[in-house]
Order: C-alpha cells, then structure tokens, then sequence
C-alpha cells in the first residue's frame, strides 16, 4: 500500500533534506517567498532553484508552495516566477489563485500544478473539474468527515490529502495582529512565530502568524490521520501531505516515519508515536464530525 | 476631487440590494434597488436569512419585474456531496419563476446551471475571492461567468485592471458588513461551533474576543482583541466605480432589518443618481450630505475596506459589536394616509411620545423633521406615547405620506 500513496512533507530547513528521505519522503514542499498563505520558512526563486538538485539527487521531488490569492498588480510577477521555477527543475506548484491556473494551462504546464484551495474543495464534482482541467492533483479540503474525503478519493483520480500538522484554519488581509500593537503601543507582531490566539470561552490556543500580506490562525491541533491512512490511501488517494508549522522537526520526521510504517501494515507505530508526543494536541479533526449548516 | 467626465456609451451601474424575506426584498425595490438578491431555503450562505420558499421567489420576481427590477438568487453554498440533491431541479425552478442570475461559488453548480437552466446568468461569487484579472478570465472561459462579484480585498487598482480586461461584467461591494478574512476561507466557526461557514452556518466568530499569548505570556492583559472588520461605507468610491466601468454596486446584509434596507438603498440611490446626472464627482458638500444619509442606516464602525490601498489598523473592530452606535431608531411603517386630516396610520415597531421630533424616510425625496403633536389609538383614545409594538396608532404628518414609509427618530 506505501507504494500507491506518494508522500509530500514540508521543509524549513535545508539540511533535513535527507532526513526527510530517511523518513520516507517521496517529495519536498518548499514554501516561496511572498508567495504563500503559510507560516512556514520561506525561501526566495533562486534559494529552492538551487536546491532542486539537492532533492533530486535524493530521489524525491520538489514542490513550491505557491497558495497566496495574489493582487493585480502582484500576478503576472508570480505568474512567471512559477515558469522559472517549473523550467529550473521544480517538480510541482501548489496553488489557489486561479489566476495561476489560467497562466499555466496557456503556457502548457497546467499538468505540473497541484489545486489547493483550502477550504473549498468539499465535494467530488468540483474535484473532477479541476481533474479534467488537467491539473495534476486536487488537494480535498481539510473540512471533511471520513466519509466525505473517501467519496471524492474513489470518484476523482489522484486526490490529495494534508494528514497530519496544524492545519490553516483562516486568512486575512488585514493586519489582525499588527493593528493590535499598534492600538496598544507594543512592538511589532509580525513575523513572530510563537503568538497564540484563545477564544474567551476556550482553552484551546491556536498559533497565529502575520507577515506584511496576510495574517493567518492555525488549528490548535494537530491532525493525526493515522488510524485513517489505509483507508485513504486504499480509496484512492495518491498523496499524502505531512505539515511541519509550528512544530518540532522531529515531530515532523517522526510523523513522516510513522506514516509510512502504517501504511506497510506497522500498526504499532502510530501508538509508539501518540505515546512519545502524548503532551501534544493530536487529533482526528473533522474524521468523525460531520459540521452542519 | 478629479475632473474626468462620464463617457457617453457608459450604463449606469445597477444598485444591488439585499433581501431576507419577501417583505424587505419589496422594500428593497421600492426604495430604489435596481436588482435584489435572496437566498432559498437551501444552498445559499446565510442560511438563516433565507426565507424565501418558491412561492416568494415567483412573488418577487413578479414585483420585481412590475417595478423594472431583478432578482438574484444565492446559490452560493461550497457544497458537499449530499448538496447536489435536488439542485438541478431547484435550478430550473429558479429559472421557471423568472430569476435573472443566480450567485454561485463551485464550479460543478456552475455547470449544472448552465445546463439544466441556460436562461439564468451565472455570478460568480465572492466566495472564490477573484483579486486579479486573469483568476476573472479563469471563471469566465472555463465556466461561462457572465459576471464576477470581485473579492473585497481588491483595491480601486485591481477593481479597474480587472473590469477593464475580463470580459465578464464585475460587481463590487459598496456597502455592510465584511468578513475579516478572505470569504471562503475561514473555517473558525467550523472550529468553533461546528458550524460550516461555507454552507450558510457562519457563527461570526470573528466577532467574539480572544486573548493573545507569547508563548505562555498573555500579551493582552484585559483588553482582549475582537479580529472582527469594521462595515464598508464606500461613499467616496461610487464615483471612481463608476469611472472603472463596474456593472453593479452591492450592498451588503441580508440579516438585515426592512428599515436598514429602506434606509440605506434609498441613500445610495440617491447619492448614485446624483454623481450620474452630474456626470462626475460630487462637492465635498454635497457629498457629506449623502455620507450622513448613508450613517443614518449604519450601527458600527466603518471604513472603506481596500479600495484606498491595503487595509490598515483602521479596518478592524476592537470591541464587542453592539447597538451603541445605533443613531436613529424605526419606530413604525406607515399603513395608510388621511389626506383630509392629515394623518398617517403608523405600524409601530419602538416606543415613541408626544413632542418628540421624528422624520419620514420616503423612497422618492428626504423630508425635513417634524413634531408629534398627537398619538391616537384605534379606538379614537388620546395616548401620550405608543408603547407596544406592532399596533397602529394615528399622527398628524405635515405632509403627505405613503404606505410602506418610515417613520423614525434620530437618537
């Protein structure tokens, strides 16, 4: 079953590029500069060029993370950055801005774009469309039941899933964090990744992170799709995301381990790890709760 | 103010209002909306404003129609699996009752509407938060969009590029409540309440407060964040969304009550017809004149979201959101008017007394104030104040009235 499921982990860090091989990594997610709604370390063209060799050399693929919703006068830039980086050796682009998809099915690479639009990917009839598109893979929205996510894997070829991290819970413009410094004369807010947002009522804290575009909360948990991954991949799931924001890379390389001893049939390995990070927020999500209207 | 003029071949742009229900859509029109948009009871955000069954969506289409208006209906919902049920069928109803466009933000109910209801244009919704030209052509050559609702987070800039190049017509908000984050991609009510903000369930968790930390130190002490936006009042922009070429100018708020609808219609009608006879941008006179209409309708803070450049500290809420800064109250709806005595029959909705000065808020011209001088119940009994809701009581009004007008009072 490993072999049917590719395995996607995001990097911070170049000097884990074999660790993440080691860990059974089959492609690398490099988060570009001013050209995300992520939290993760991003790296400028020119940086994730010349590390393409770097990922190849270890057998995986690289993919660029390119999921901001861009500006007009923003576009036709990333438009050709995602050219630059596909003809340098990136493997993949992720995006959500249709505005990349619409350049890339004009410049014939629509083929090498994986469509992750968050929240908006619930059903598998949106799914197909965009697989017919020609867009390599679809990313299902992180929102669903088990059940939800089985049904668009068995109807659309090729679909792809975030298994495990904290997972982007919102995106704002607006400065959510730095207007409050601002209001309350503190420093600066930006570019801090160890702020954290409790809902009055809540006890959950949620990380939350603001660059000089967007500002985005996170879940308070950590996915944990262990007890699900066969299934998926069993449904017709192709590849799976392993998200590293916010946490250990050890976290992150043992997840990436673990995954791939569960879908050897390792079912052991997933409790190995629950114990060892017992202290942590892990959780099905949505597996199980179906949200309403 | 700029000294451009309005070319000849330009149209005017359609005032796009929204609706809860049959009576506030019929408001809506008669004060001035040029198209009104609703939701049926199923695939449509803001599912608990949506009370419109068939029946009234054929009652408004036909007032409508009478009034030389359209209806839009939100299909807007990102579906799950089990939402396709009925939808094809309800589509062709929509069409059958004479709706003229349905809003819609997947694609897969895009297609079906242009299948199974090839007369209905197809509104790309706000929902797929459309920021750049190309993401519009997307929409348009894939899916067939005869119109993109433009997310609220372009500036004027992106409004112009956008509107200039795509060939699907574009919509703008100009008016009313806005979600902090990118529409479609905010999923903290889901978290929150299990409630999917993306099929109508939206809690506004937005709105609630919340303590920051670094790490284990709060930073916030007690003055907790609200990460709530302020409303849109896009007063000062109609010129220069005229000027881009926009289609259609929407307002906000379905939630919303008969008497903010009548209100804030009746003052962007106004303020729109204005700039269109003057052929170019009002007086700074003139135009605070329209502002203070417009505010007679707002209870919170607002702020002209991006159009001036990116959003700043400026845009958001810090407090808990609440009727504080409510200025006028509706007291009643006239029912009828006695030319001969010179009295109205008001509906009432709030408490009101003798001497208190109050105004009529009419769809054709704006009254000045006036003086209660007398309050007569149905039975000919001389009161001092009308205390109840939802009785009719009789006031002399210095002029004539009609029914379905507003009386109010500024707090």
């Amino acid at each position: 079953m490993k072999d049917m499921v590719k395995t996607a982990v995001t990097c911070e860090d170049s000097r884990l590029i074999g660790a993440l091989r080691k860990a059974g990594a089959d492609e690398v997610i490099l988060a570009l500069e001013n050209g995300c709604f992520s939290a993760l370390k991003p790296f400028a063209a020119d940086e994730i060029i010349a590390l393409v060799s770097a990922v190849h050399l270890e057998g995986m693929t690289l993919s660029v993370l390119m999921n901001r919703l861009f500006p007009q006068d923003e576009i036709a830039s990333f438009q050709n950055q995602m050219i630059w980086l596909l003809n340098e050796g990136a493997d993949h682009i992720i995006a959500a801005d249709p505005g990349l998809l619409y350049h890339a099915q004009a410049k014939g690479v629509l083929d090498r774009v994986i469509f992750d639009p968050e929240t908006l990917m619930t059903n598998s009839r949106d799914a197909l469309f965009y697989s017919q598109l020609g867009v390599s893979s679809v990313m299902i929205s992180q929102l669903l039941c088990e059940e939800e996510i089985l049904a668009i894997a068995r109807n659309v070829p090729g679909c792809s899933l975030c298994v495990f991290g904290h997972q982007l819970m919102s995106v704002s413009g607006r400065p959510l964090l730095e207007a409050y410094a601002l209001r309350k004369g503190t420093d600066s807010l930006r570019g801090r990744k160890n702020l954290l947002l409790k809902e009055e009522k809540r006890e959950e804290k949620m990380p939350a992170y603001e660059n000089d575009y967007a500002a985005m909360i996170y879940s308070d948990y950590i996915q944990d799709s262990f007890d699900q991954l066969a299934s998926f991949a069993e449904n017709g799931i192709s590849r799976i995301v392993l998200q590293g924001v916010f946490l250990p890379e050890e976290m992150l390389l043992d997840a990436a381990a673990t995954s791939q001893k569960v879908l050897a049939g390792d079912l052991n390995s997933k409790e190995a790890f629950r114990k060892k990070y017992s202290a942590m927020p892990l959780s099905d999500g949505y597996y199980g709760i179906k949200t309403i209207k | 103010m700029g000294l451009r003029r309005l070319s000849d071949n330009m149209k005017k742009p359609e005032l796009l209002a929204p609706a809860g229900d049959l009576k506030r859509c019929k408001t809506a029109i008669r004060y001035g909306a040029d198209a009104v948009y609703i939701g049926g009871r199923s695939f449509s955000l803001r599912s608990r404003a949506s009370n419109f069954t068939m029946d009234d969506i054929r009652e408004a289409c036909a007032f409508a129609r009478e009034h030389g208006s359209v209806i839009h209906v939100t299909v807007n919902i990102i579906p799950h699996e089990e939402d396709f049920d009925g939808l094809r069928e309800y589509l062709m109803e929509l069409q059958d009752a004479g709706v003229h466009a349905v809003i819609v933000a997947s694609p897969a109910i895009m297609k079906l509407a242009r299948e199974a209801a090839p007369k209905l244009e197809i509104h790309c919704s706000t929902q797929l938060s459309v920021t750049n030209a190309d993401a519009a052509r997307f929409f348009r050559e894939q899916l067939h969009a005869d119109r993109v609702v433009l997310a609220r987070e372009c500036t004027m800039a992106d409004v112009r590029k956008i509107t200039a190049v795509c060939q699907a017509q574009t919509e703008a908000f100009i008016h009313g409540g806005m979600c902090v984050n990118y529409s479609g991609r905010c999923t903290l009510s889901n978290r929150m309440t299990l409630r999917d903000a993306n099929r109508g369930g939206c809690a506004q968790s937005c709105r609630w407060l919340y303590h920051l930390y670094e790490q284990d130190q709060e930073l916030s002490d007690e003055d907790l964040l609200t990460i709530g936006s302020r409303d849109l009042m896009c007063a000062e922009w109609i010129w220069p969304l005229i000027e881009a070429g926009v289609s259609s100018f929407k307002i906000e708020g379905r939630m919303k009550t008969e008497y903010y609808v009548a209100s804030i219609v009746s003052a962007y009608r106004h303020l729109i017809d204005e700039i269109w006879e003057n052929h170019g941008p009002l007086s700074g006179e003139r135009m605070a004149y329209h502002r203070r209409q417009i505010m007679f309708a707002e209870n919170r803070q607002t702020c002209d979201g991006f159009y001036g450049g990116q959003a700043d500290e400026n845009s958001l809420i810090y407090h808990m959101t609440s009727d504080a800064d409510v200025n006028h109250d509706f007291l009643g709806t006239v029912k009828a008017y006695d030319p001969i005595r010179g009295t109205a029959l008001i509906e009432t909705r709030n408490v009101f007394s003798t001497h208190e000065t109050v105004q009529i808020l009419t769809p054709d011209e704006m009254h000045g104030d006036f003086e209660i001088t007398s309050i007569t119940d149905t039975e000919g009994n001389e009161l001092t104040s009308s205390r109840r809701p939802m009785v009719c009581v009789e006031i002399p009004v210095p002029w004539q009235v009609r029914e379905e007008d507003i009386l109010r009072r500024s707090r």
